[in-house]
C-alpha cells in the first residue's frame, strides 16, 4: 500500500501539499483585498468629494436650506435655484418606465422560461426561436444607451408624434431597461428547481397555476431584484433622454390629474402629465455642470448629485433588502 | 409477457386493467434507458417494480402520468393506455389529476405543512372542508402526531422521512385512481414503512397502485404483483427490459428466469 502510493499517504507530503495551498489562497487574499481597496477608495473619494461641495448647499443653511433646495424650481440665482422640477420630472418618467417595463419584462421573461419551446403551445415557438431570442435580448442588454435614445427620437417623438414629453421618455427607458428585466426574471425562474415543477405539475395544476402560486413566489426576490437594477440604471440615465431633447431649463411641474388649468378654463385630464415637458436629475446635473459660475458647476450640480447618489444607493438597499427577505422566506 | 399469465391475472383479481403499456421504449437523446416492455397492471392491485439501479423503473412510472414531458430530450414510442385510454389523447392535467405521483426525493413544496395539502385540493377546485381532508390525510400517512402544533411551519424544515410521508398525505389527499409511488418508503424507519405499506394494502380497494422498492421484503408484503427489470447490454448501449413480470408469489417462490433468481437472492441471502 505505502509502496503503491506513497503520495497520498506519506503525511510530510500532504502537510507540504497543505502550505503551498495556503500560501496561493494568501496570495489571493492580498490580490483580492487590494483590488477591493482601489475600487471602494476610488468611490469614497468621489463621493465625499461630492458631499463636500454640495454640502455646502445641501446643509449650508440647516435643514431649511436643504428643504430649500429640494422644493425650489430653477432660477437664473444660483442660491435659489432648485431641484423640484427634477425631482418630479424623475419620479414620472420612472413611474412611467415601471408601468410600461414591469409587466413586459417579467412576461416576456416567464413566456421565455415556461412556455416556449415546449411544444404544446397553440402557435408553434420552436426551442431554436426561442434560443435566438434569449441571444438578442442579452446582446440588447449591452447596446449604449445613447443607441436607445436614437431610436426613440425617430420611432416615439416623431413618427409618433409624442414630442418630448414623459411619454417619449419613459416609452425610451422602459426598451432601454426592458432586457435587463426580461434576462433577471429568466434567471430567477430558471433557478426553480425542477422537483417543484413536477410535484406541482404532478397534483393535476395547469401552468398557469403552476406559475402563479410557486414559479413566482419562489422566484420573487430574484425578479424583485432584477427590476430595481433596471430602475435604478433608468434614474441615472442622461444619454438617451438629452438625444430625444429632454429640457434642461424648465420651471413648472407636470400638471396633476385633475388639477385646475393655469392657462385657460377647466381641469387637466387625468393624464395630461405624460405630455408634457420634463426634466429629470442627471439631465439637472449635466446642466448645472456645463454652467460656467462655480456656484452651478461646482456647489449645485454636487448638490444635486449627491441626491441622486442617495436615490439610486437607496433603491439598491432596498433591492438587497428584498433579496435577503425573499431568501429567508424560500429555500431549499 | 405471455398470454397465460395475463389471464391468469384477470382472473385472479376479476378486474380490469388500469394501465397497459404495449412496447414501450424510451430513450433520453440518443440514449435508450428502457425497451419494449409491454404489461398490464390490473385495477385495485399493488404492482411493484423492481430491479438493479439505473434499470429504468423511474422512467417507466414517469411515463404512465406523462412526467416525462417535462423533459424535452425524452422520446417514447409504443402505446401507453389508462382507463384503456391513449395517455397522448388524455389532457395532461385531467391525466395526473387522475394518476397521482410520489416522487423518488420527497419534494414538498416550500410552503407551510398545511399548504402543501391544501393547495393540491384547492387547485382542483375540492368542495368539501380542506381543514378535514388535510387532518385525515396527515393522519393516514402517521404524521399528524408529529405536526399538528406547527401546521403553518415550513415543510422543509421537515425531517426526509417527515417531508416524504407529507408526499405521500399530498397525493393520497387527492384521492386520485391511480398511485405512482417512486421508492415511497427509502428514508423511512421500519416503523414508518411498515405504516406505509398498512396503508397501501387498505387502500387498494379504491386505488390501483404502482410501488417502485428496493426493498424486497416491502414487495413481498404488499404487492400482488411483481414486475422485474433488468439491464442488458446491445450494440454498446446499457438499458432496461423487462425481465420478468408475474404475480407476487410466483415471482418470489419460483422465479422462471436466471436473472430474477440471482437478483432475490443476493439480496435477500
Ligand atoms: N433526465 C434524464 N436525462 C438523461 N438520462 C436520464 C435521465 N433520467 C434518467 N436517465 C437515465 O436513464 C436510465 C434509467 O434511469 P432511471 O432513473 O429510470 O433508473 P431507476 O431504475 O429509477 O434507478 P434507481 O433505482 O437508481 O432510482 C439511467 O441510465 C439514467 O442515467
Ligand atoms: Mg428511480
Amino acid at each position: 500500500m505505502t509502496n503503491e502510493m506513497p503520495d497520498l499517504v506519506d503525511i510530510q507530503v500532504i502537510r507540504r501539499g497543505i502550505k503551498s495551498r495556503k500560501r496561493m489562497d494568501n496570495i489571493f487574499i492580498g490580490v483580492g483585498l487590494g483590488s477591493l481597496a482601489f475600487s471602494l477608495g476610488v468611490l469614497l473619494v468621489l463621493i465625499g468629494k461630492l458631499l463636500v461641495e454640495g454640502g455646502k448647499r445641501l446643509f449650508g443653511q440647516g435643514i431649511a436650506g436643504l428643504w430649500n433646495f429640494l422644493t425650489s424650481v430653477p432660477d437664473s440665482n444660483p442660491e435659489v435655484a432648485g431641484i423640484k422640477i427634477a425631482i418630479i420630472g424623475s419620479f414620472c418618467v420612472i413611474l412611467l418606465t415601471a408601468i410600461i417595463a414591469v409587466p413586459l419584462g417579467i412576461g416576456a421573461g416567464i413566456f421565455l422560461e415556461e412556455y416556449a419551446g415546449r411544444g404544446d403551445l397553440p402557435i408553434p415557438f420552436p426551442k431554436w426561436m426561442s434560443n435566438i431570442i434569449e441571444i438578442n435580448i442579452s446582446n440588447l442588454a449591452g447596446v449604449p444607451s445613447i443607441i436607445y435614445g436614437l431610436l426613440a427620437m425617430g420611432l416615439f417623438k416623431y413618427q409618433l408624434r409624442l414630442g418630448e414629453t414623459i411619454a417619449t421618455a419613459g416609452l425610451t427607458l422602459a426598451l432601454l431597461i426592458l432586457p435587463i428585466i426580461i434576462v433577471t426574471t429568466r434567471e430567477a425562474i430558471k433557478a426553480v428547481p425542477q422537483a417543484l415543477r413536477e410535484g406541482v405539475y404532478a397534483i393535476g395544476a395547469s401552468r398557469w397555476q403552476m406559475i402563479w402560486d410557486h414559479i413566482l413566489p419562489a422566484s420573487a426576490g430574484g425578479i424583485l431584484t432584477g427590476l430595481i437594477v433596471g430602475l435604478s440604471r433608468a434614474i441615472g440615465e442622461a444619454a438617451p433622454l438629452v438625444t430625444i431633447g429632454a429640457l434642461t431649463f424648465i420651471t413648472f411641474p407636470p400638471p396633476f390629474p385633475f388639477s385646475p388649468k393655469l392657462v385657460g378654463e377647466g381641469l387637466h385630464g387625468p393624464f395630461d402629465w405624460l405630455f408634457s415637458p420634463f426634466t429629470v436629475m442627471p439631465i439637472q446635473v449635466f446642466d448645472w455642470v456645463s454652467r460656467p459660475r462655480p456656484e452651478f458647476s461646482v456647489v449645485n450640480a454636487g448638490a444635486a448629485a449627491v441626491v441622486l447618489v442617495v436615490m439610486t444607493l437607496s433603491m439598491n438597499a432596498l433591492a438587497i433588502y428584498l433579496r435577503i427577505y425573499f431568501r429567508k422566506r424560500v429555500k431549499w | 409477457m405471455n398470454p397465460e399469465q395475463k389471464t391468469v391475472g384477470t382472473v385472479l383479481q376479476g378486474e380490469g386493467v388500469s394501465i397497459a403499456l404495449e412496447d414501450v421504449t424510451v430513450f433520453y437523446g440518443i440514449n435508450p434507458a428502457i425497451q419494449n416492455v409491454t404489461l398490464d397492471i390490473y385495477s385495485n392491485t399493488v404492482t411493484a417494480f423492481i430491479g438493479p439501479s439505473g434499470c429504468g423503473k423511474t422512467t417507466l412510472l414517469r411515463c404512465i402520468n406523462r412526467m416525462n414531458d417535462m423533459i424535452t430530450t425524452t422520446q417514447i414510442t409504443g402505446a401507453i393506455r389508462v382507463f384503456g385510454e391513449d395517455v397522448r389523447k388524455i389532457d395532461p392535467i385531467e391525466l395526473r389529476r387522475r394518476v397521482g405521483m410520489v416522487f423518488q426525493r420527497p419534494n414538498p413544496f416550500p410552503t407551510s405543512i398545511y399548504e402543501n395539502i391544501a393547495l393540491g385540493l384547492r387547485v382542483n377546485g375540492f368542495r368539501g372542508n380542506i381543514s378535514d381532508q388535510v387532518e385525515k390525510y396527515l393522519r393516514l400517512v402517521g404524521l399528524y402526531d408529529e405536526v399538528k402544533d406547527r401546521l403553518k411551519m415550513n415543510a422543509l424544515q421537515l425531517s426526509g422521512g417527515q417531508q416524504q410521508r407529507l408526499c405521500i398525505a399530498r397525493t393520497l389527499a387527492l384521492e386520485p385512481e391511480i398511485i405512482l409511488m417512486d421508492e415511497p418508503c427509502s428514508s423511512l424507519d421500519p416503523i414508518s414503512s411498515i405504516r406505509i405499506d398498512n396503508l397501501i394494502t387498505q387502500l387498494k380497494k379504491y386505488f390501483t397502485v404502482v410501488i417502485i422498492t428496493h426493498n424486497l421484503q416491502q414487495a413481498a408484503r404488499i404487492a400482488d404483483w411483481v414486475a422485474f427489470l433488468k439491464v442488458v447490454e446491445a450494440e454498446g448501449a446499457r438499458f432496461g427490459v423487462l425481465g420478468e413480470y408475474a404475480t407476487s408469489t410466483d415471482f418470489f417462490t419460483k422465479p422462471s428466469s436466471i436473472d430474477a433468481y440471482n437478483y432475490i437472492n443476493t439480496r435477500i441471502g
